[in-house]
C-alpha cells in the first residue's frame, strides 16, 4: 500500500540503512531483536507526535502546541482518574480534551483565519497553562497498575504496545492521506488554497479537521508517555515538539505545504531513534548526541536538494571557467 | 557602428528531464523592431525567451550574440543589465511594495547601499511618464488592476534602459480598451528604438502591432517572416501544419425551458441590477470592459462573492449559494480567469487537478477508486489535446495552453447543468481554441447551460447565442447573435 515512489524517500532510506550498518558495527549490541524492539519503543511517541504534526504541515500550516496538549492530556486522564477511580472514562476524558484543544486551534485557524504559527504560539502557553493550573504544578503518579500496559506493556511478551498502536496508527494515517479525498483535499489546501476553494473545497472545515486530528494524535502520544514514565506531568511531550517537526522536514515534508507522506515521516523519526539508541550504546554524552543529530538533519537535508545544489555548481563552473 | 540586430539566438537547445523543449532554435530581432513569437501550445515560446531572460540556461552548443557581440546570459539581472526585459504572462512584481520601488529595485543607478528617495520616486515618475501612464508612484502595486501592473512592468523595463522589451501574452488578461493602451505604449517604444519580442495567439493582434514574425513547432524553429509578406492563412499552416479557421456553431435546440435566472442582483461596488436569464442549451456570452463586473457576476453565481440583494433562481426554485461547494452541488461549475492563482495547484499531477472537484463522486467505499479516477483524467486530456498525454506530470509543467485545458478538464469532469467559462480560451493556440469552442457547443447541445466570459471580440460572436455587454457593472445592451458586429459590441462595452 504505501509505495517509496518520490526519489527522497529513497535517499532518505539510504542514509537510514547506511546509519543502521554503521550503528551496528561501532555498537554491537544495537543489532539484536530486543534492541530493535525497544528503538520502536523509544520512537512510537514522537513518531504518534509526528503524524499529526506531519498531516497540518501538508496543509501549511504548523502546531507548536501538540507538545502542551500532550502535556494537558497526562494531566486530564490523572485527575478524572482521581475523580472517578474509572480508567476508561479518565482516558476518553484526557483524548477528548485532546480533540477540543486541536478543535480550538482549528477555529482559531480556519474560521477566524489567525496565521497558524501565532494561533498555536499562543494556545501553546494556554493549554500548558490550563494544565498548570489544573494540577497545580505538581506531577501527579496515582495510577492503577492496568494503566502501565499501554506504555510498558507487551504483546506475546515481545512487541511493545507502543509499538503496534503506532504502526497501526501510521497506516491509518497514510490511508487516509493517499487515498480517500480528505487526504485530497489536505494537500490542495496546502499546494494552492485559492483553487482549491475554486474547486468547491471546503477550505475551513478541511483544515478544522486536520488541528483536531493533530490534537488526537498529540493526546495519544501523552497518554502513552505519562503510562512510561507512571506520572502525569504539564511539561511532558514538551520536549518532543521541534524534534516531531524535524522529524517530518526530515521525512520529505515540504515546510511550504503541498507535499509530503507519512512513510518519509516513520523513517525520519526512525533515524533519529537510531542515532540516540546507537549512541547511547556507545557510550556517547547526550550533549555530544545533540550535535550529532544536527549534522544529520543537515546532511539528509543537503543530500535532498543534491540536485538543485548540483546544477548551481555546474552552472557557476560553466559561466567562471569556460 | 551598431549592429543592425539587437539580439541573434542560434542553436539553442533546452532540455527537460530528456524532453527536448527546444531543439536547435535561432531567433534574429532587429534592433528597435517588433517581432512578433508564435507557435501552437506547447511549440517552446516561452522556454525560448526564458533562456533569454536568464531564467533557464541553455544546452551546450549554444550561441548568444547581443548587440553583434557573442556573450552568455548568466541570470535574470544580468539579462536586465544588458538590455533584455521580460513582462511575464503571470507578472512577477512585489505586490507589496509601491510601484516606485517595484520599478527602480535592483537598479543600480538608485538602488544603492542609501536609498534616496526622491531619487527613486523621480525615475519611477520619469519612466511612468514616458508610457503615459499616470499612475501614483507611492501606491502599492497590489491596488492596481492586472493593466496597470502590466504598464508598471513595461515602465520598469524602460528604466533599465532596456534595448528589448518581451512580453509573454501580454494582452490575455487585458480588455478591449486596455489593449488600445498597449498598443500605444508598444509605439512609443519603437519610437525610442527598443525592440519589443511579443508572443501571442491573436492573429489580428499580431499583424496590428509586430512587422516580423518567428514560428516555432513542436520546439523547433520553422521559419521567419515581414508579415507583410504573409498571409494569415499561411501563417497558421505554418504553426499547426494545416488549415483551421474560426467557425461560428449554431445551437442545435435551445429549449424553452430556463435552467438559470438572475433576478436583479445587486453587489455594491461591482455589479448593480443584474437580470438575465439562460435556457437549456443556450450559450450566453457575457463581455465587456475587464473591471466592469463580468467575472464578479460570476462569482456571485458561484457563491464566492456574495451579493448584497436580488435573487438566483434555478430552474425555477430560488437558491442560495454561500460557498462554491454549494454550487457545485447545484450543478454549477464556474472557469476562473485567473489560472495560475484560482485554477491549477502547479505541484500536483494532471490527473488530480483534473478530478479535484469530483472527488465524491470517484469514491467507493469512501476511498478513491483510481480506475475511475485515471480514467477521468485519460478522458479529458484525450478530449481536449493535452499534450503531452502524461496525467502523471505536474501541472506546473505544462506549457500554458495545455495548463488552461487541464481546468477546462476539471470542470467539465463535473458533468454540470450550468457551466460559466471566464476566459476559457485565454493563451490557447487557434488550433485548440476552436476544438474548445467545439466543445462548448457539444456540452450546450447536450442540454447544459453556458455562459462565456471573454474579452475577445471574435470569439463572442463565434461562440454565443445571446451576447450581453457590461459597462461599469451594468447590462447596457443584450444583442441576438443575429446582426452583432465587432464595432457595435466595443461601442456598447465603452459605454456609448
Ligand atoms: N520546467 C519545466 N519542466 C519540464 N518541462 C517543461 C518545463 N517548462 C516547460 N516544459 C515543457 O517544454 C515544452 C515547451 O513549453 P513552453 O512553455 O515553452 O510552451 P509555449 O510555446 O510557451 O506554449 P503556450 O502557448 O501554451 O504558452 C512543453 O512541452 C512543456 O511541457
Ligand atoms: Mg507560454
Amino acid at each position: 500500500m504505501i509505495k517509496v515512489k518520490r526519489s527522497h524517500e529513497l535517499i532518505l532510506l539510504i542514509f537510514f540503512l547506511a546509519l543502521m550498518t554503521i550503528m551496528s558495527i561501532l555498537a554491537p549490541s544495537f543489532l539484536t531483536v530486543n534492541n530493535l524492539l525497544s528503538v520502536t519503543q523509544q520512537m512510537s511517541e514522537l513518531g504518534i507526535l509526528a503524524l499529526g504534526v506531519t498531516v497540518i504541515i501538508i496543509t501549511s500550516g504548523i502546531d507548536l502546541s501538540v507538545g502542551s496538549i500532550a502535556g494537558l492530556t497526562t494531566i486530564v486522564i490523572a485527575t478524572m482518574y482521581g475523580m472517578t477511580h474509572n480508567l476508561a472514562v479518565a482516558v476518553i476524558a484526557g483524548l477528548v480534551a485532546g480533540i477540543l484543544c486541536g478543535a480550538f486551534n482549528g477555529v482559531l485557524i480556519a474560521k477566524i483565519g489567525v496565521p497558524p504559527i501565532l494561533a498555536t504560539l499562543g494556545t501553546m502557553t494556554f493549554f500548558r497553562g490550563i494544565a498548570l493550573v489544573i494540577s497545580k504544578g505538581n506531577a501527579i503518579s496515582d495510577f492503577p497498575e492496568s494503566y502501565y500496559f499501554i506504555g510498558q506493556g507487551y504483546i506475546f511478551d515481545t512487541l511493545p504496545v507502543q509499538t503496534v498502536i503506532f504502526v497501526i496508527l501510521a497506516l491509518i494515517t497514510a490511508f487516509l492521506l493517499s487515498k480517500t479525498p480528505w487526504g485530497r483535499r489536505v494537500y490542495s489546501v496546502g499546494n494552492n488554497p485559492v483553487a482549491a476553494v475554486f474547486s468547491g473545497v471546503k477550505l475551513d472545515k478541511v483544515l478544522l479537521y486536520v488541528y483536531i486530528f493533530g490534537g488526537l494524535m498529540a493526546a495519544i502520544s501523552g497518554w502513552i508517555i505519562s503510562s512510561r514514565v507512571s506520572t502525569a506531568r504539564a511539561d511532558l511531550g514538551a520536549v518532543y515538539l521541534m524534534q516531531s517537526i524535524a522529524a517530518t522536514v526530515l521525512g520529505g515534508t515540504n515546510i511550504a505545504g503541498g507535499s509530503g507522506t507519512i512513510i518519509g515521516t516513520v523513517i525520519g523519526v526512525s533515524v533519529f531513534a537510531v542515532l540516540g539508541n546507537g549512541l547511547n550504546l556507545m557510550g556517547v554524552s547526550p550533549f555530544a548526541q545533540n550535535l550529532l543529530m544536527g549534522v544529520a538533519l543537515i546532511l539528509v537535508l543537503l543530500i535532498n536538494n543534491m540536485s538543485i545544489i548540483k546544477n548551481k555548481i555546474v552552472l557557476f563552473i560553466k559561466l567562471n571557467f569556460k | 557602428m551598431a549592429s543592425e540586430y539587437i539580439v541573434n539566438l542560434k542553436h539553442i537547445s533546452k532540455t527537460f528531464g530528456g524532453i527536448k523543449a527546444l531543439n536547435d532554435v535561432s531567433l534574429d530581432i532587429k534592433r528597435g523592431e517588433v517581432h512578433a513569437l508564435v507557435g501552437e501550445n506547447g511549440a517552446g515560446k516561452s522556454t525560448l525567451i526564458k533562456v533569454l531572460a536568464g531564467v533557464h540556461f541553455p544546452d551546450d552548443g549554444a550561441e548568444i550574440y547581443i548587440d553583434g557581440e557573442r556573450t552568455v546570459i548568466k541570470n535574470p539581472m544580468d539579462a536586465i543589465r544588458k538590455g533584455i526585459s521580460v513582462i511575464y504572462q503571470d507578472i512577477s512584481l512585489f505586490p507589496n511594495l509601491t510601484i516606485a520601488e517595484n520599478i527602480c529595485i535592483g537598479n543600480d543607478t538608485v538602488w544603492k547601499k542609501h536609498l534616496n528617495w526622491a531619487e527613486i520616486n523621480a525615475l519611477a515618475e520619469q519612466a511612468l511618464a514616458k508610457v503615459g501612464a499616470k499612475i501614483d508612484p507611492a501606491m502599492l502595486l497590489k491596488d492596481l488592476n492586472l493593466a496597470s501592473q502590466q504598464i508598471v512592468a513595461i515602465a520598469r523595463a524602460i528604466s533599465f534602459n532596456s534595448s528589448l522589451i518581451i512580453m509573454d501574452e501580454p494582452t490575455s488578461s487585458l480588455s478591449a480598451g486596455e489593449v488600445e493602451t498597449l498598443y500605444k505604449i508598444i509605439e512609443t517604444l519603437r519610437n525610442e528604438n527598443i525592440a519589443v519580442l511579443f508572443i501571442s495567439h491573436k492573429f489580428d493582434e499580431i499583424y496590428r502591432v509586430a512587422s516580423r514574425v518567428t514560428v516555432l513547432r513542436d520546439g523547433r524553429y520553422i521559419s521567419s517572416h515581414d508579415l507583410a509578406a504573409v498571409e494569415r492563412q499561411e501563417l497558421i499552416r505554418l504553426m499547426v501544419g494545416r488549415n483551421v479557421e474560426y467557425l461560428t456553431m449554431k445551437a442545435e435546440r435551445i429549449s424553452e425551458q430556463q435552467i438559470l435566472k438572475v433576478n436583479r442582483l445587486c453587489k455594491e461596488g461591482n455589479f448593480y441590477n443584474i437580470s438575465f436569464e439562460l435556457r437549456k442549451g443556450e450559450i450566453v456570452g457575457i463581455t465587456g470592459l475587464v473591471g466592469s463586473g463580468r467575472s464578479e457576476i460570476a462569482k456571485a453565481i458561484f457563491g464566492l462573492n456574495i451579493p448584497d440583494s436580488g435573487e438566483i433562481i434555478l430552474e425555477g426554485q430560488p437558491i442560495v449559494i454561500k460557498s462554491a461547494a454549494d454550487a457545485v452541488k447545484h450543478g454549477i461549475s464556474y472557469i476562473p480567469e485567473n489560472r495560475q492563482l484560482e485554477g491549477l495547484l502547479a505541484k500536483n499531477s494532471v490527473c488530480q487537478n483534473m478530478t479535484l472537484a469530483v472527488l465524491d463522486e470517484i469514491c467507493k467505499y469512501g476511498c478513491i477508486d483510481t480506475k475511475k479516477e485515471t480514467a477521468i483524467a485519460r478522458e479529458y486530456t484525450e478530449k481536449l489535446d493535452v499534450r503531452p498525454r502524461d496525467i502523471d506530470k505536474p501541472v506546473g509543467q505544462l506549457s500554458g495552453g495545455n495548463q488552461q485545458k487541464v481546468v477546462l478538464g476539471k470542470w467539465l469532469a463535473t458533468n454540470p447543468k450550468i457551466l460559466i467559462a471566464d476566459e476559457p480560451t485565454s493563451g490557447v493556440d487557434i488550433g485548440a481554441k476552436i476544438e474548445i469552442h467545439k466543445t462548448l457547443r457539444q456540452l450546450a447541445n447536450k442540454g447544459i447551460g453556458v455562459v462565456v466570459i471573454s474579452s475577445e471580440l471574435p470569439e463572442i460572436l463565434a461562440v454565443s447565442d445571446r451576447i450581453l455587454i457590461m459597462h461599469r457593472g451594468n447590462i447596457v445592451s443584450a444583442m441576438n447573435k443575429e446582426g452583432a458586429t465587432q464595432e457595435a459590441i466595443l461601442a456598447k462595452a465603452l459605454g456609448a
